[in-house]
């Protein structure tokens, strides 16, 4: 029996039509991260016409620079050195990144179970309070934020950046999850209750393996954002050390003496534990989603 | 998924908690190595009663280098001081100091520049270096270059050493220019724009290519160089606007480009790094930028037409350019520390930009290795720079073009102006304003902030 | 361990209603108090600053609602109003879409459906500004990646000027915020489609309602409050994100692409003029807040804060 249609060609191509415009420019930057600059900027492109070369990686991790650059008796040595910076900031950003999910999960979770499930004054008040918080512009906040992170002393401390990511993310991560737990039928918790359980150990017991879809969702959410997070990153770190990537990579693509393909292969790298992570913690949510009872 | 909700439960429920446990478990390491992370941040040597900490923070350029030399500097002085090194990007670097300066925040040593330094001094966040290091007057200031002894000083007051200094020039790819048939680059904008035509003819598209950008403050820069190449100026000795008088150098040069771009021979790329790559593809013949640009076009080790790229004279009447001096400046935080921050904070900024054993080392490195500027008289005649320069500028011609810059006239409000004007700039210059209203707008501007700042 | 608890009859307890104010508050108080300290005090310093002139260099003066007619009054703010209308206009439908239509074809199973998920995710694994890079180099006028697939493939002869052209500036803008923001959009759009019971569709099939008369009667109505989340969040992510639009084209060509936000920052801490920068983010937040309460008209109240269960 023939497949219709819409399952031979429409479905397949309109697949990979997504794949391909989310993929582009990730394979145009892998690519280019292997080719001499030279490949880059000819007319018309001879990309490969150059082969293949492991140069920019070698600076990256080892600080030996590329061959080209010692031609000729040439003393100069223009090449960026913040690339280098990148592997130092992609942990960073990770640790900042896992702080953030982690305080969102702790955070998040009753507050929404709260607003999701119990009556109390102030409720209303203060829920639209957290929702609305993140209608502020972000430059408005630059220098009262700043202010409260000296004053509590953790100017350059990666803990002044997962408490600013986690006060950004919560209240998308409370609202989703208000959201979520509102679609668990009520009748587990209600007899769990009629049996003596408290709140909290209904919202650890029952709620929350139930909602772990959405859990691992909003994590993921936080996550994501803090890892790229760029604005307060810049303001309230300053060291190479603290550093995060986003910041690390905006000073390495403004460089003077930077080239395409370096900066390529260094963005390449920051890619790389975001990758890890994100495929894990998404195959896992999708077999949540599956799994979960709905 | 709907049928298997007839299971019991009890497994599934159990399984899926046991695996968010899993989860949280390896988040909560994860966090806990960011806790190390944080823990482990650079102590304060505790070694000796003696040590001073500095806290010297700069732009984010060859950070590895900049640490290199403060290795070198904290050994000269066997662990006495130690400095500690933060960055910030250069497009945020004005805002970012802005707040962590008027936060109070701890730094004695920073990168300033001249546009910057009326609004820093007058806040009251940075002090001159003479104040402090008499030497910096009687014995530094003969050996600067007049461009970058101006951009150092506000009121009178000497504020800095030079980390670099540079003028703008005018590039073009001789090969290029040569093949094509052009004997010698234009000498004026106008023979500039019939060369363009000429070569447009010739198949080459877009001749011209320039860097103009909105939030760019170099932007501001490169029209200025442009316009001293007319022998213009912005400001009269008072800081009078004269760029809005009929015939101002101002307004001839605004035109030329909105009509250059309009006809398509110039290009207008957001940022010089755009423009480096775009002159080496060749579909570029001239552009104006920075001089320590040409280093990277002519970097043979990464660019395909490195060794055609050439500097002219600035184009126009009096052939000016405009020069610039970044450098080191000392906080009115280190001065609040006392006496043994100051002089330490004094030790590090001569070390960076002065002499050290009869060397200006570091200033020296820059220029060799990177390509970069400088400000100290002595070495325009170093045999290592000359050598190093040589194999990417005619180091005469750079001299001579040198001979010919200036810096502009800072007024405390030239920040604010600065970036209100590049906005003008580029609307006139991709036609989206006539230009007039643009040089309207920018004069109406300056008498508003010389009411405000009087 | 769990289960000691369910299963014991018997035993009723009064619903505690009066307990619940104080236990209610030790769960959110944590979630309340960080947004509280990062909400309350900054607010009011934006708000209460914005009625100052407040300058670094200039002495401190109380300014009434001057700075906020500063900023109607410059020639500023129109256009940069003007660009970001057109590109909110342009993204966010332009998101919701593709990520619905993206959560539609995933919501199936098929082979190699993990992986596809994973590549769709990339583009939210990049920092804003290093997308913007990204797509510089493959809208680049002079070498980018796009110039020279057109050419090798014989569609062009000469390159095109993606991004000095304004209206090719504009488009580039808009095709690099679409990728950077349709993954978020398509995550959550699919969870809150697998989230619907598969019984309902399979009673639709009995009705005859299959494919897309499925889709209206049964996935749209249960995706809407999640539609409207993630719409939410779109709007207020065009209206305030410039960092990619910025690493693009730095505002160009002209100031075609020169949006809003920038100018709070412009203002702030460039023009050292913190007063009128906080005035502006007052006008962007209000005109957020008002946007934002339009659609939560949409939304059914009871999705968000109905009664307690």
């Amino acid at each position: 029996m023939r497949r219709p249609v819409w399952e031979r060609i429409v479905f397949p191509g309109a697949v990979a039509a997504v794949m391909l415009f989310a993929l582009a420019p990730f394979l145009w930057v892998i690519l280019s991260g292997f080719l001499p600059e030279v490949a880059i900027l000819t007319v018309p492109p001879e990309w490969l016409k150059y082969g293949v070369i492991l140069d920019n990686y070698r600076y990256i991790v080892t600080g030996e620079v590329p061959r080209a650059y010692q031609v000729g008796g040439v003393l100069r040595r223009m090449i960026s050195e913040e690339v280098r910076a990148v592997p130092r900031a992609a942990l960073n950003s990770t640790l900042v990144a896992l702080g953030t999910l982690l305080l969102n999960w702790i955070l998040g979770a009753p507050a929404a179970y709260a607003y999701a499930r119990m009556r109390f004054a102030g409720r209303v008040a203060t829920f639209y309070f957290i929702t609305a918080s993140r209608l502020i512009p972000a430059a408005a906040l630059a220098i009262p934020y700043y202010l409260i992170i000296k004053q509590l002393g953790l100017l350059d401390h990666h803990l002044a950046l997962i408490l600013i990511h986690t006060a950004l993310t919560l209240p998308f991560t409370v609202l989703i999850l208000v959201l979520y737990f509102r679609t668990i039928p009520a009748e587990i918790e209600e007899s769990a209750q009629l049996d003596g359980a408290t709140r909290p150990m209904i919202l650890r017991r029952i709620v929350l393996p139930l909602a772990l879809p959405s859990l691992v969702g909003t994590g993921l959410f936080a996550f994501m954002l803090s890892y790229s997070e760029f604005l307060f990153s810049m303001l309230v770190l300053g060291s190479p050390q603290t550093r995060t990537l986003p910041v690390t990579l905006a000073s390495v693509s403004t460089n003077p003496d930077v080239t395409w393909t370096l900066l390529s292969a260094g963005t390449t790298l920051a890619v790389l534990p975001a990758l890890l992570l994100v495929w894990p913690i998404w195959r896992y949510m999708v077999r949540g989603l599956v799994t979960g009872a709905v | 998924m709907g049928d298997k909700s007839h299971d019991p439960g009890r497994s599934r429920e159990e399984w899926t908690r046991r695996e968010f446990l899993k989860l949280a478990g390896a988040g909560a390491a994860y966090a806990a190595l960011g806790g190390a992370g944080v823990l482990s941040l650079p102590r304060t040597v505790l070694a000796g009663p003696k040590v001073i900490n500095l806290n010297f923070t700069v732009w984010s350029y060859s950070i590895d280098t900049i640490q290199d030399n403060i290795n070198k500097f904290q050994g000269a002085y066997n662990g006495a001081i130690t400095v500690k090194l933060n960055d910030v990007p250069w497009p945020q670097y004005h805002e970012t100091m802005v707040n962590r300066l008027s936060s109070k925040t701890a730094l004695h040593v920073l990168y300033n520049g001249g546009d910057w330094l009326p609004e820093f001094a007058r806040a009251g966040w940075v002090v001159p270096l003479e104040d402090y290091l008499p030497r910096a007057r009687t014995f530094y200031a003969p050996k600067i270059v007049g461009y970058a002894l101006q951009d150092m000083t506000y009121n009178g007051k000497m504020y800095g050493l030079p980390y670099y200094a540079d003028i703008t020039t005018f590039q073009y790819n001789a090969q290029l220019l040569k093949d094509k048939g052009v004997a010698k680059p234009p000498a004026t904008w106008e023979e500039l724009a019939d060369q363009a035509k000429f070569l447009r003819g010739k198949g080459i598209e877009s001749p011209i290519a320039f860097e103009f950008a909105a939030g760019l403050p170099t932007t501001y820069d490169n029209f200025t160089a442009m316009m001293f190449g007319r022998g213009g100026e912005w400001f009269d000795k008072d800081l009078n606007p004269i760029f809005d008088q009929p015939k101002s150098a101002a307004r001839q040069q605004l035109a030329w480009l909105a009509d250059v771009v309009k006809q398509k021979l110039a290009t207008v790329l957001p940022h010089e790094t755009d423009v480096v790559k775009a002159m080496n593809t060749g579909r570029h013949v001239y552009t104006v930028l920075w001089n320590y640009n040409l280093a990277d076009a002519n970097n043979k080790a990464v660019h395909p037409l490195a060794g055609q790229f050439k500097v002219a004279l600035m184009p126009g009447s009096t052939h000016e350019t405009q020069g610039q001096c970044k450098f080191y400046n000392l906080t009115r935080y280190a001065v609040d520390q006392g006496q043994e921050t100051v002089d330490a904070a004094l030790k590090f900024i001569e070390y960076f930009g002065g002499e050290y054993q009869g060397q200006y080392s570091i200033a020296k490195r820059w220029a060799v290795e990177k390509g970069l500027g400088f400000g100290q008289l002595p070495l325009f005649e170093d045999a290592d720079v000359k050598k190093s320069f040589g194999q990417w500028i005619d180091f005469d011609m750079f001299k001579l073009q040198a001979s010919k810059a200036r810096a502009r006239r800072h007024a405390v409000w030239e920040g604010i102006f600065g970036e209100f004007a590049r906005v003008q700039l580029v609307r006139a210059i991709s036609g989206e304003a006539p230009v007039d209203e643009a040089i309207g707008a920018m004069a109406q501007k300056v008498k508003e902030l010389r009411a405000q700042f009087k | 361990m769990a289960r000691a608890l369910e299963l014991r009859p018997g035993r009723i307890r009064p619903a505690g209603r009066r307990t619940d104010t104080a236990m209610a508050y030790a769960l959110a108080g944590g979630a309340l108090a960080v947004v509280a300290l990062f909400t309350i005090y900054p607010v009011g310093y934006a708000l209460v600053g914005s009625l100052y002139t407040l300058s670094p260099i200039l002495p401190r003066s109380f300014a009434g609602l001057s700075n906020y007619g500063l900023i109607f009054g410059s020639p500023y703010f129109g256009f940069a109003l003007r660009t970001t209308a057109v590109l909110a206009l342009a993204t966010v439908p332009a998101v919701v879409l593709l990520g619905l239509l993206v959560a539609v074809l995933l919501s199936r199973p098929f082979r190699g459906a993990t992986l596809v998920k994973v590549v769709i995710l990339l583009p939210w694994t990049i920092p804003a500004a290093t997308g913007g890079v990204m797509w510089k180099g493959v809208f680049a006028d002079a070498w980018g990646a796009l110039n020279a697939t057109l050419y090798e493939l014989g569609l062009v002869h000469n390159y095109v000027a993606w991004l000095t052209t304004p209206r090719l500036a504009i488009l580039a803008t808009t095709i690099a915020q679409v990728w950077a923001q349709f993954p978020l959009a398509a995550v959550l759009l699919l969870a809150a489609m697998q989230a619907i019971p598969g019984e309902l569709y399979e009673a639709a099939a009995l009705d005859g309602a299959g494919g897309l008369r499925a889709f209206a009667a049964v996935t749209l109505p249960h995706i809407q409050p999640m539609l409207v989340v993630v719409t939410l969040f779109e709007i207020l992510v065009a209206l305030t994100a410039f960092d990619l639009i910025f690493a693009l084209t730095g505002g160009g060509p002209g100031t075609a692409t020169t949006v809003l936000s920038y100018f709070i920052w412009a203002e702030s801490f460039k023009m050292l003029s913190f007063g009128t920068g906080l005035a502006l983010a007052a006008i962007i937040a209000g005109l957020s807040f008002v946007l934002i309460a339009a659609l939560m008209r949409l939304m059914p109240r009871e999705a968000l804060v109905g009664e307690g269960r």
